[in-house]
């Protein structure tokens, strides 16, 4: 008994001594910082090239841009032109729009960097067929579109796809303004009394914003942070495809939308890209599995993606006051 | 038979006939050969020695006892010095007259156990002779002996002190062998599969060591009796029970007791033997947690506790017929229990409750030994096992002491098995030991169902959902034969035929094995081995933790059975009389493989298994280094391992090959056991071992697009701008990992028996080892924070027999 009563004591105070972690702070090596090349081409705007540099993994500060460097761009090989940074806080070309199916080339160079390089060829656009919508009611009879995006795949290639959806619309505000306008004359105490009317002032903010909407489509590989979805035509290739989505209705308050259907054909390095650093930041806790984000960069780290696009839009409506969907968002 | 003798002289002149007769007449007499044949055993105990050797000293021939402790020698007529020896026991010797058929049974004292100087066996040169190699064998003795966590004395954990057995994060008993993964280790109780061998979430293993008698570990070179896994099979065998006398042992330590009854129940004939252990962290810690309920106003309890018993009955019929029954049950449970009481009006409600997670093992088998003649030796086997996990929680709630509402929910999962083993021991002479058989098993693999029951006033529900069972069935048959070709070679072959089915999709395969040692001088021999395995069966786990609720999951249409082939060349050698140096090469390839995919989360419930993984390849190679002592004051072993491991899967680390998370490129173990006098012994273990491979970020960059300041209003900056760079997958190396181990155990004899008190101290220097790494803030500053669960840990337990 002697001994039992000798170890419970031992037992409680190692166990109180040692059942608490212990946490050390550990280095970590300073990796040899690095050229971040970031861009992405479309034929529908100047080049524009985004250069930052890596910094330690404990590094709290800020993104640090390197706005003194030698970009240069090459089309199909050639020396097409030397950027310039700008106040765009990019590197920017005065007039280069790239087209579709040239090969460019992008080199930079930076004082205390090793150079860096990539390529990219922007693939052709993939025209939209059509977009069409149909209105259904939900269980509480709410309101909503779902929408149709007919396109065709391609089938003598691998493509990427990246569709957005943007809203064009306005905020309308019903503002009150007082109006100083009349005397009048009081007839019950026979007095001239300065008084005020009310008027109501309607106040209108554009605005053009990522719209968003939902899928159930398998073929959709990720979800971008506020920018749409990515699908390749691994399932659909060479085939007339209909992608459905459903699209939350227009605001009361707001006035009549454009939406716009931004369907874009992707290069493979920038669909890559975004799939990975997609799924790279929804794994970064200790139960996921860590994704390396895809680079295609010489001897640095970042992207150089390309994209064509074709743009539809149609017109939407907002919601009645008295529409049930605003019980529903409430 | 039908070698001829030595010595024919041929004469000139006479006739045929005369001569054939001379041959058929005089062959058969010169070479007369006659068996002896019988088992091994403990002369104290009556337990069967598993792995003894069995000499005929004159012939220089000789063999070992199997599994059952069975040894069979045809030799010879004439004159026959046999011996028989195994580690820890005084040597056997008998001189006979050889002219019949003999069955002996050899009885070893095991007295002389702690007096070195007289005993001599031939245990080291057993390394130098054997065929088999990347092998090794643990003693229960040193397993009590070595230095372990809170005084808990581990199999798995001693045997991740040799070379090529790594261990898993700080403190667990998982078992990576030579570059495999978790679920890659046939971990056999008496033949049967143990499926979780860990208790309190792998700090320790689920084998009492009172009740084990012996284990072995072989982890290459498998014989072709042996299949399932890729990388080891770990071979524990119970014990029998003591056929003499009734005896007994047991324990009291920091965190568990156990107890150990055996004895004859009919001297001679059938002996039992039991043992029990629990802990008792939730009972010691009750009070406590009521006190802290008491001043926070909570009223909920938690708890943790494991127990496991063992049990072993052994009936001999007759020195040909045996069987045994043996059997194990373990549990563990985590668990948290509340009560709530309230008055509303005139009526008291009550509100209780429970929710925790508890898994555990249960095995039995039931088998016979029989001895046909004096050469054949066959074991029939009958089998269960299971292992299940069940989260849980339950409800009731109750008005003035009257049950008004209750549910109950699980989420439970799990693997069974039934199934049947056939194996022949056959001895035809003592250069073949063949033996031959089959085994089945019939899988149900449950991965993962939901049960919800409810009783209240508004009505009954009861209903289940989630994965079906799945049901496989497993077969295997082998034969092999341990053969010594001249005086210098002795080789092992064999061929391991299995196959798999499982709904609809059948596979098979056939495993060619093969292993041969040269012996170059009598204390130098040279050796090889190749073998492949298939595995049909994968543990679907989160690579940098094992969980009960890892999930066992069978082969399908899309996931094929893992395979591997292994080569390895290495030499044994002996020294100093006493001292058994090995080195060994390897290489492993291993294929079908299943790792998560990179951005899969372990929690992603809602997609199923098959999606979440990749399948791939790996390989692994190194070389292994063991100088190991076993007999003499000083005993232990340094072992060290220097090796690779790498796996290479399509949609991971953008197809590039990338290091194991427990690739580790050197591993050392010293492992050291000094007997000051009778009563005192120490002991030592130090180890150190290359960091884990993990992935983690080691610079921070840009995104793209990333939202740039654009004046003051427009300013917009978040950690969704900034990504991490790894250097490939597994590019990060954690600190290396190094601990020291004390213990000294001071033996008494009492009249009753021998008591034992057993003082140690866990990683004696303190030395803070990673358990996981996280980023987080020191003084405003990012820092990279380890966390590490066990710092200098002193240790007491008492422990007796009797």
């Amino acid at each position: 008994m002697k001994q039992i009563q000798f170890i419970t004591l031992i037992t409680w105070s190692l166990l109180i001594v040692s059942a608490c972690e212990k946490v050390i702070e550990i280095e970590i090596e300073e990796v040899t910082p690095m050229i971040v090349m970031n861009a992405a081409f479309t034929p529908d705007s100047l080049v524009s090239v985004h250069l930052s540099r890596t910094r330690h993994i404990l590094d709290d500060s800020p993104i640090q841009a390197i706005t003194i460097a030698t970009v240069e761009i090459y089309e199909g090989g050639l020396l097409k032109e030397t950027l310039s940074y700008g106040a765009e806080q990019d590197y920017r070309s005065r007039a280069l729009r790239p087209s579709h199916g040239v090969e460019y080339t992008v080199k930079a160079s930076a004082e205390s960097f090793n150079d860096v390089e990539a390529s990219c060829l922007i693939p052709s656009p993939v025209a939209i067929i059509s977009v069409d919508t149909a209105t259904v009611t939900g269980d509480w009879d709410e309101r909503w579109v779902t929408f149709y995006l007919k396109f065709r795949d391609d089938p003598g290639e691998d493509n990427y796809y990246r569709l957005r959806l943007f809203e064009r619309s306005a905020w309308i505000e019903y503002q009150l303004e007082e109006v100083y306008d009349t005397l009048y004359t009081d007839p019950e105490k026979d007095t001239v009394v300065m008084g005020w009317t009310i008027d109501t002032v309607e106040v209108r903010y554009p605005f053009f914003a990522p719209y968003y909407f939902d899928s159930e489509e398998l073929i959709i590989e990720e979800w971008l942070w506020d920018d749409g979805v990515i699908f390749s035509d691994a399932f659909i290739k060479g085939e007339e495809y209909s992608f459905q989505g459903q699209m939350f209705p227009v605001y009361r308050g707001q006035d009549t939308a454009t939406i716009y259907f931004h369907f874009e054909s992707l290069s493979e390095d920038y669909f890559n890209y975004l799939n990975t650093k997609e799924k790279h930041y929804h794994a970064r806790d200790y139960f996921s599995v860590p994704v390396t984000i895809h680079n295609n960069i010489a001897d640095g780290l970042g992207v150089l993606g390309g994209y064509s696009q074709d743009v539809d839009s149609i017109l939407m409506a907002p919601l009645a006051w008295d529409d049930p969907f605003h019980n529903y968002e409430d | 038979m039908g070698i001829l003798s030595p010595i024919v002289v041929m004469r000139k002149g006479l006739h045929s006939t005369v001569l054939v007769m001379m041959i058929v007449l005089v062959v058969p007499v010169l070479g007369q050969r006659f068996t002896i044949s019988g088992y091994v055993e403990d002369g104290s105990t009556g337990e069967k020695l598993i792995a003894a050797s069995v000499y005929d000293t004159i012939g220089g021939l000789g063999t070992t006892t199997n599994e059952y402790g069975f040894y069979s020698l045809t030799l010879d007529a004439g004159a026959v010095e046999l011996s028989a020896s195994f580690v820890g026991y005084g040597m056997f010797r008998k001189t006979l007259n050889l002219n019949d058929h003999m069955r002996i049974h050899i009885v070893l004292d095991p007295n002389l156990e702690l007096e070195e100087v007289t005993i001599t066996t031939n245990r080291p040169r057993d390394v130098v002779e054997s065929a088999e190699m990347s092998t090794a064998r643990i003693s229960v003795h040193e397993i009590k002996s070595l230095p372990v966590l809170l005084g808990e004395a581990d199999v798995l954990k001693t045997l991740q002190l040799l070379p090529g057995v790594q261990s898993g994060t700080e403190g667990t008993s998982g078992i990576y062998v030579r570059g495999g993964g978790p679920d890659q280790n046939l971990i056999l109780l008496d033949g049967v599969p143990v499926y979780n061998a860990e208790h309190l979430f792998g700090f320790f293993s689920v084998f009492n060591p009172d009740a084990i008698s012996s284990i072995k570990l072989t982890k290459g070179g498998f014989p072709a009796h042996y299949g399932g896994r890729l990388s080891s099979v770990i071979d524990i065998r119970m014990k029998e029970g003591n056929m003499k006398k009734f005896s007994g042992a047991g324990s009291i330590g920091l965190i568990s007791s156990k107890l150990m009854l055996e004895g004859p129940i009919v001297k001679d004939r059938t002996s039992f033997i039991i043992t029990g252990r629990r802990t008792y962290i939730d009972l010691l810690a009750r009070p406590v947690i009521r006190a802290v309920n008491r001043t926070t106003g909570d009223d909920v309890i938690a708890g943790y506790y494991f127990y496991d018993t063992n049990l072993k009955i052994n009936h001999k019929f007759s020195d040909k017929d045996r069987i045994y029954l043996s059997a194990y049950m373990g549990r563990d449970k985590a668990y948290a229990l509340y009560e709530e009481d309230w008055t509303f009006g005139d009526s008291v409600y009550t509100d209780k409750g429970e929710f925790g997670l508890y898994w555990g093992n249960t095995t039995t088998v039931m088998r016979w030994n029989h001895v046909y003649g004096n050469k054949l030796f066959s074991n029939v086997s009958a089998f269960y096992s299971r292992y299940k996990f069940d989260v849980f929680e339950k409800y009731s709630s109750y008005v003035n002491d009257i049950k008004s509402e209750e549910y109950t929910f699980d989420y439970y999962s799990g693997i069974e098995d039934w199934g049947g083993i056939v194996d022949f021991d056959y001895y035809p002479n003592p250069n073949h030991a063949i033996r031959f058989g089959g085994k089945y098993l019939f899988h149900t693999f449950s991965p993962g169902v939901t049960a919800f029951k409810s009783t209240g006033e508004t009505g009954s529900l009861d209903y289940t959902f989630g994965n079906k069972d799945i049901y496989a069935n497993e077969f295997y048959l082998y034969a092999e034969d341990n053969m010594q070709i001249g005086g210098r070679i002795r080789a092992n072959m064999g061929l391991h035929y299995s196959m798999f089915l499982v709904n609809g999709t059948r596979y098979h395969s056939l495993q060619p094995r093969f292993s041969m040692r040269f012996l170059a001088t009598k204390n130098l021999s040279f050796k090889t081995a190749f073998s492949r395995m298939d595995q049909y069966i994968h543990l679907l786990t989160y690579s940098t933790i094992g969980l009960p609720t890892d999930l066992w999951l069978p082969s399908t249409r899309l996931i094929k059975p893992q395979l591997s082939y292994q080569a390895a060349f290495g030499g044994a050698y002996n020294f100093r009389d006493n001292w058994a140096l090995t080195l060994e090469g390897f290489y492993k390839s291993m294929d079908n493989l299943i790792e998560y995919k990179e951005g899969a989360s372990y929690f992603q419930v809602e997609v199923d298994w098959e999606s979440k993984v990749d399948i791939g390849r790996g390989w692994a190679y190194g070389a292994e280094i063991l100088a190991r002592k076993e007999q003499g004051r000083l005993t232990g072993w340094i072992g060290y391992t220097l090796s690779w491991s790498n796996r290479l899967f399509e949609e991971i680390n953008q197809g590039y090959s990338f290091p194991y998370t427990y690739d580790r490129r050197h591993d050392v173990s010293v492992v050291m056991m000094y007997e000051i006098n009778e009563r005192t012994h120490v002991s030592a273990t130090w180890i150190y071992g290359t960091g884990r491979a993990l992935t983690l970020g080691v610079a921070r960059y840009a995104s793209h697009p990333y939202s740039v300041e654009n004046g003051e209003e427009d300013y917009y900056y978040s950690n969704w701008d900034e990504l991490e760079y790894y250097m490939g997958k597994n590019g990060f190396r954690e600190p290396a990992y190094h601990r020291l181990d004390l213990a000294l155990n001071r033996h008494k004899k009492k009249k009753w028996g021998e008591r034992t008190w057993s003082f140690g101290v866990y990683n004696a220097y303190n030395h803070l080892n990673p358990f996981f790494l996280y980023f987080g803030y020191e003084r405003n500053e990012r820092v990279l924070k380890q966390v590490s669960l066990f710092p200098i840990i002193p240790s007491v337990s008492y422990s007796f027999r009797f």
